[in-house]
C-alpha cells in the first residue's frame, strides 16, 4: 500500500519535472566564436562556418550535396580515446532532422577517427543540408555537455552521461564553392 | 508509541547498509576486468590464450608511411610510438584485435586508426598456433605519456573475463627521434622500419 | 495494521509450506531459465567424432560427404601449408546451404582455422583450388540435388605438427561431426 503510494508520488514528481522544464527552457549561456568551451569530457573552441559541395577531402561526392561544415579545435579531457563528438557539437535546421556529421581531421584531410586524450586537435565536422531548404546565413551550433559517473545507476558501471547544453554559438555561413 | 521508533531505526539502518554496500562494492569495470598477465621487454609474456614478446619502443615526432611507393607523412600534436615484437597463439587460431598505450598516470591510447590498412598492423593479423609473428603496434601520443608506459594486448576490448597481457616498457621519453619511416615490403618481412639502428 | 487472531494463524500456517515450496521453485527457475544455453554449450563443446576414411563416402547431416584430398605443401620457414579437398551430394542442397559449416585441422592439443587463400604458397603450388569455395553457404547455392558441392580449406601449421585431424561440422547434426585423419605416408 505504501510502496504503491510512494511509486504514485514518484511518478507525479517526476512528470511535474518534466513539464516544469518544458516550461522553463534552460538559458543556455551564449559564447562567441574562438572562445573555448568546456563540456566536462571536451574542450571546444568553434571557430568558423561555411557552405560548400567539396568536404575536406577535397574529393567531391558522386551526387553533389550541399555540406554546411564547422571548424572547430577540440581536446579529449577525458582518460580514454573518443570519436562521438556529433553528441556534442551539434546545429538544426528548421523542420528537419539532419543526418548525423561526418568528422575530417584537419592534419590529414581525412576522415577523423578517435580523439585521444590530451591531444589538441582541429577538424571540421560537415552536415549533409537538405537541397530543398536554403542555407541561412548564420547557424546557430549547440555544445552539450557531458558528466561522468563513477556508478550508474543501472550497473555501476563508469562511463560518461550527456547533459543540458553548456553554450550556443552564432557562427556566421562563409559561401564556398 | 516504541514501536514507531523501532521501525523508523530499522529504516535508517537499512539505508545506512545500502549506502555502504553502494559505495563499497568494487566498480563494474573492476568486476568485469580482464585477467591480467604482466611482463617486461624482451621476454615472452603468456596469458591462457597467446604469448607476446616486446623488443623495442622507438619515439618520433614525425612518421612517414611508405606503401607500394607511395608515402605519406603523418604529423601529430604529441609523438608517434611504434612498438615492435612478436605474438603467438596457443592453442586456436585467433586475432588480436585490441591494443593500448597505458600511459605512466593512467591514460588510455589506443593503437592509431590514422595509418592505412595497407600497413599489416597487430589487430589485422591472425594468429596461428605454433606460429609466431612479428607485430607492429603504432600509437599516437602526447610527449609526457611516453615516459612510464604500458602495452596492453588483448583479443578483443569487449569480452570480459578474458585474457590480457600487459609489457611494460623501458622508454625514457627522452629519446625522441626526428622522424621515423615505416616502409611495406614486398619479399621477406611485411615491414621495414627506418632509419635501421 | 493488526490484524485479527484468525489472520495471524492462517498466515503462520502458510508460512513454512512456502518456504518449502520455494526451495523446489527457485532452483526449478534456475534450470528452466539456463536450460536453452546449457543445451546450446553442449552442442558446441561436446562433440561426437564420426570417423571418415579418405576417398570414402560418408553420410552425414542430410548429405554423402567424401574427403578427396588431405596433403601438405612445402611451406616457407617454419610453416607448412596442409590442403583438404571434399565434397558432398545432398538431396537437398539448399536446405543445406543455409547451415553455419566448421572446418578445423586439430593435432590433439592445438586447432587451427582454415585460412581464406590468403596463402600466396598455395596459390603457386595449387591454383586449382581457388576454382573450390568453402564449406558453407556458397558451395551449394548453385548445386542441383545429387551434384557434388566442392569444397576446399587450407590451413597454415606448423611443420613438426603430427598427427593431424580434419574436422566437418555443420551446425544441424552437432554434436555429431565428420574427423579424418591425415594418411600415413
Amino acid at each position: 500500500m505504501i510502496a504503491g503510494l510512494g511509486g504514485l508520488a514518484a511518478s507525479a514528481i517526476s512528470f511535474s519535472m518534466t513539464l516544469y522544464e518544458a516550461a522553463h527552457p534552460p538559458k543556455v549561456p551564449v559564447v562567441q566564436a574562438g572562445q573555448q568551451i568546456d563540456t566536462g569530457r571536451w574542450f571546444v573552441t568553434l571557430r568558423s562556418a561555411r557552405v560548400g559541395t567539396v568536404p575536406p577531402t577535397g574529393v567531391p561526392p558522386s551526387q553533389p550535396v550541399q555540406l554546411v561544415m564547422v571548424d572547430m579545435d577540440v581536446v579529449n579531457r577525458s582518460a580514454t580515446p573518443n570519436n562521438v563528438l556529433y553528441r556534442v557539437v551539434a546545429i538544426s535546421a528548421p523542420a528537419q532532422k539532419l543526418e548525423m556529421p561526418t568528422a575530417y581531421l584537419d592534419r590529414d584531410k581525412y576522415l577523423a577517427g578517435y580523439f585521444n586524450p590530451n591531444m589538441p586537435e582541429r577538424l571540421t565536422m560537415a552536415w549533409e543540408w537538405p537541397a530543398d531548404v536554403p542555407v541561412p546565413d548564420k547557424v546557430t551550433v549547440t555544445v552539450t555537455g557531458q558528466i561522468y559517473k563513477l556508478r550508474d545507476n543501472l550497473y555501476g558501471a563508469s562511463g560518461w552521461y550527456d547533459r543540458d547544453p553548456v553554450a550556443r554559438v552564432d557562427l556566421p555561413v562563409e559561401k564556398v564553392p | 508509541m516504541m514501536r514507531v521508533a523501532r521501525s523508523v531505526l530499522a529504516l535508517l539502518f537499512a539505508v545506512a547498509v545500502l549506502y555502504g554496500m553502494q559505495h563499497t562494492r568494487p566498480l563494474y569495470s573492476d568486476i568485469t576486468s580482464p585477467i591480467v598477465a604482466s611482463g617486461g621487454m624482451n621476454r615472452r609474456v603468456e596469458a591462457s590464450a597467446f604469448a607476446l614478446s616486446l623488443d623495442r619502443v622507438r619515439v618520433a615526432r614525425v612518421l612517414n608511411v611508405e606503401t607500394f611507393g607511395k608515402s605519406k607523412t603523418y604529423t601529430s600534436s604529441g609523438v608517434w610510438l611504434v612498438v615492435e615484437g612478436e605474438a603467438e597463439a596457443k592453442f586456436e587460431t585467433l586475432g588480436l584485435t585490441s591494443g593500448e598505450w597505458l600511459s605512466g598516470s593512467g591514460v588510455r591510447y589506443v593503437l592509431t586508426d590514422r595509418v592505412p590498412a595497407t600497413i599489416e598492423m597487430m589487430p589485422g593479423d591472425v594468429y596461428q598456433p605454433g606460429l609466431p609473428r612479428h607485430v607492429l603496434l603504432m600509437f599516437e601520443v602526447p610527449e609526457d605519456a611516453v615516459a612510464g608506459g604500458t602495452v596492453v594486448v588483448a583479443r578483443t576490448k569487449l569480452l570480459p573475463l578474458d585474457d590480457e597481457i600487459r609489457i611494460a616498457t623501458n622508454v625514457s621519453g627522452r629519446d625522441i627521434e626526428p622522424e621515423l619511416t615505416i616502409r611495406r615490403n614486398h619479399k621477406g618481412p611485411s615491414w621495414t622500419v627506418l632509419p635501421q639502428r | 495494521m493488526d490484524s485479527s487472531p484468525a489472520k495471524v494463524t492462517s498466515a503462520r500456517r502458510g508460512y513454512w509450506p512456502s518456504m518449502a515450496a520455494l526451495v523446489v521453485a527457485l532452483p526449478a527457475a534456475l534450470a528452466a531459465q539456463t536450460w536453452g544455453s546449457i543445451r546450446d554449450w553442449r552442442a558446441q563443446h561436446v562433440r561426437q567424432p564420426v570417423s571418415a576414411t579418405l576417398g570414402q563416402p560418408i553420410d552425414y547431416a542430410g548429405a554423402s560427404w567424401t574427403v578427396t584430398r588431405f596433403t601438405r605443401l612445402t611451406g616457407i620457414e617454419r610453416s607448412t601449408v596442409v590442403l583438404a579437398e571434399f565434397e558432398a551430394r545432398a538431396a537437398d542442397p539448399k536446405a543445406l546451404g543455409a547451415i553455419p559449416c566448421e572446418v578445423r585441422l586439430a593435432d590433439g592439443s592445438r586447432e587451427w582455422k582454415p585460412t581464406l587463400f590468403a596463402d600466396p604458397v598455395l596459390r603457386q603450388q595449387y591454383p586449382e583450388a581457388e576454382q573450390r569455395s568453402l564449406c558453407g553457404g556458397i558451395a551449394f547455392a548453385a548445386m542441383e540435388p545429387g551434384q557434388p558441392a566442392r569444397m576446399v580449406a587450407s590451413f597454415s601449421i606448423p611443420a613438426a605438427a603430427s598427427s593431424l585431424t580434419l574436422s566437418i561440422a555443420l551446425y544441424s547434426a552437432l554434436p555429431n561431426y565428420l574427423s579424418v585423419s591425415e594418411p600415413q605416408p
